[in-house]
C-alpha cells in the first residue's frame, strides 16, 4: 500500500513525453537527472477518464527496469494520441541504496499538447515534462 | 481599496498556486504585444466593441498568437457597461518542422465599471469566458477539442499628473487575475496574473494608446511550472461616437481589450 511506503522525497526523477518519434505515437521516458543511478525501478501506467468510481480506464501496464544510470533516460512505453484526453498516470517506484521511493506523475487531460513542449537536456529534444 | 485588492490577490495566488510538493520552476520569456481596441458607440445605450491582437515571442522573432474579438455593448449607465461577444485565437505551437496554429473559439461576457475619485480614474472589469480549444498532434492535425471556463478580474488605475490637460501622458497601473475551471484543470486553477505599468497618451478625441511593461505570470498544467513573460505592450484605443448628441464628458469611456 502506498501509505505504508516511507515518505522519501523524489528529486530529479521525471517522466517526460516526447512527440512523434515512432509514427504517430509519442514516447514516454523516465529521466534521472541525479548524479547517481537508481535501481529496481517499477513503472505502473494507467489511463482513466475521471477521478471517480466506475471511471473509464485502460488496463494497467507494469514494467520493471533494473537500473537507470545517472543523468540518463530510458524508454518506458509508446503512447497513442487517442488517449491524450485521459488522465495518464505513471506510478514510479525505485530504490537508492536500500531506501524505497515512490511518486505518481499524472498528466491531466489535454496536457500532452504541443504548446507544453520544453527542451530537455538529457533527452536532447522538446518534451512535455512532469516532475 | 487597493489594499483590500492586494490582499485578495495574494490569497488567490497563494491558494491556487500550491498544488504539489515540488519546487517551483519558472521559465522566463520576452514578448511583444500589439493591439487595436475599438469601442463604437452607436446610440445612448448600444455600441460595438472589436479588438485585434498580435503577440510575438522571443521579443519579436517568433509568433505567439493572433487574436480577434467582436462584441455588442450595452451602456447601463455612462460609467457601467455590459458586453457579450465572440472571439477567435490562433495560438502558435511547436510542430515537426515549423509552428502549427491551434484554433480557439470563445464566447465571453463582461461587466465594466468606471469610477473617478478626484482626478484618479478607476476601471474594474469582470469577464467570463467559455473557451473551446484545439489540442493538436505534432504534425499539426487535430487531436480533439476541449473546453474550459475562465473568470477574470481587472483593476486599472490612471493617475493624471497634470491637471485639466487631456493630451498629456497619464501613468497607468493595472492588474488582472485569471482563474480557470474544467475537467483538465487540476493543478492550475490559478491561470495567470497580469501586472501592467505604463503611460496612456491621448492623440485625438477618439484615439489614444498606452505603452509599457506587462509582467504575465502563468501557471502551467503541472502546477509547479510557471511562465514569467516580460512583455512590451503597445495598445491603441479607438472610440468613435456616432450619437447625434455626443457626451460632453472627455475623454470618452474606453472599453479595454486584452486577449
Amino acid at each position: 500500500m502506498n501509505k505504508d511506503l516511507p515518505d522519501n522525497e523524489v528529486k530529479n526523477v521525471t517522466v517526460v513525453v516526447q512527440p512523434g518519434n515512432e509514427g504517430e505515437h509519442w514516447t514516454v521516458h523516465l529521466v534521472n537527472s541525479n548524479d547517481f543511478s537508481i535501481h529496481n525501478i517499477l513503472v505502473a501506467s494507467i489511463g482513466y477518464a475521471e477521478q471517480s468510481p466506475g471511471r473509464q480506464e485502460t488496463s494497467t501496464i507494469r514494467q520493471f527496469f533494473e537500473i537507470l544510470e545517472a543523468n540518463s533516460s530510458l524508454q518506458v512505453e509508446l503512447i497513442d494520441p487517442k488517449v491524450f484526453h485521459l488522465f495518464n498516470e505513471y506510478g514510479v517506484t525505485y530504490y537508492i541504496d536500500q531506501e524505497i521511493y515512490f511518486k505518481k506523475f499524472v498528466f491531466v487531460p489535454d496536457s500532452i499538447v504541443s504548446e507544453n513542449l520544453r527542451f530537455n537536456e538529457i533527452i536532447a529534444a522538446d518534451v512535455i515534462e512532469h516532475s | 481599496m487597493t489594499k483590500t485588492y492586494l490582499i485578495i490577490l495574494f490569497l488567490l495566488i497563494s491558494h491556487f498556486g500550491y498544488s504539489q510538493n515540488t519546487e517551483a520552476e519558472i521559465i522566463e520569456n520576452e514578448h511583444f504585444w500589439w493591439s487595436v481596441n475599438s469601442t463604437l458607440r452607436t446610440g445612448d445605450r448600444w455600441g460595438v466593441v472589436a479588438d485585434i491582437h498580435i503577440r510575438r515571442t522571443n521579443f519579436m522573432a517568433n509568433p505567439s498568437f493572433y487574436f480577434a474579438r467582436l462584441g455588442g455593448a450595452y451602456w447601463i449607465a455612462d460609467n457601467l457597461t455590459l458586453v457579450a461577444g465572440i472571439a477567435n485565437l490562433q495560438l502558435a505551437v511547436p510542430g515537426e518542422d515549423d509552428y502549427n496554429f491551434s484554433n480557439e473559439n470563445r464566447i465571453y461576457q463582461q461587466l465594466q465599471w468606471n469610477q473617478k475619485i478626484k482626478r484618479t480614474s478607476f476601471l474594474q472589469r469582470i469577464r467570463t469566458e467559455q473557451r473551446w480549444r484545439e489540442a493538436l498532434n505534432y504534425d499539426g492535425s487535430l487531436n480533439h477539442v476541449f473546453f474550459n471556463f475562465r473568470l477574470r478580474y481587472l483593476l486599472s488605475v490612471k493617475i493624471p499628473i497634470w491637471k485639466e490637460r487631456p493630451y498629456h501622458p497619464v501613468p497607468v497601473i493595472s492588474d488582472e487575475v485569471l482563474i480557470q475551471f474544467g475537467q483538465n484543470i487540476v493543478y492550475n486553477t490559478f491561470d495567470q496574473n497580469r501586472l501592467f505599468l505604463g503611460v496612456s497618451q491621448r492623440l485625438t478625441r477618439y484615439l489614444s494608446f498606452d505603452i509599457g511593461y506587462m509582467m504575465v505570470y502563468q501557471q502551467k498544467f503541472t502546477g509547479y511550472q510557471y511562465d514569467l513573460n516580460h512583455t512590451f505592450r503597445f495598445f491603441f484605443y479607438l472610440t468613435p461616437d456616432l450619437r447625434k448628441r455626443k457626451s460632453d464628458k472627455f475623454p470618452l469611456l474606453i472599453i479595454p481589450g486584452d486577449e
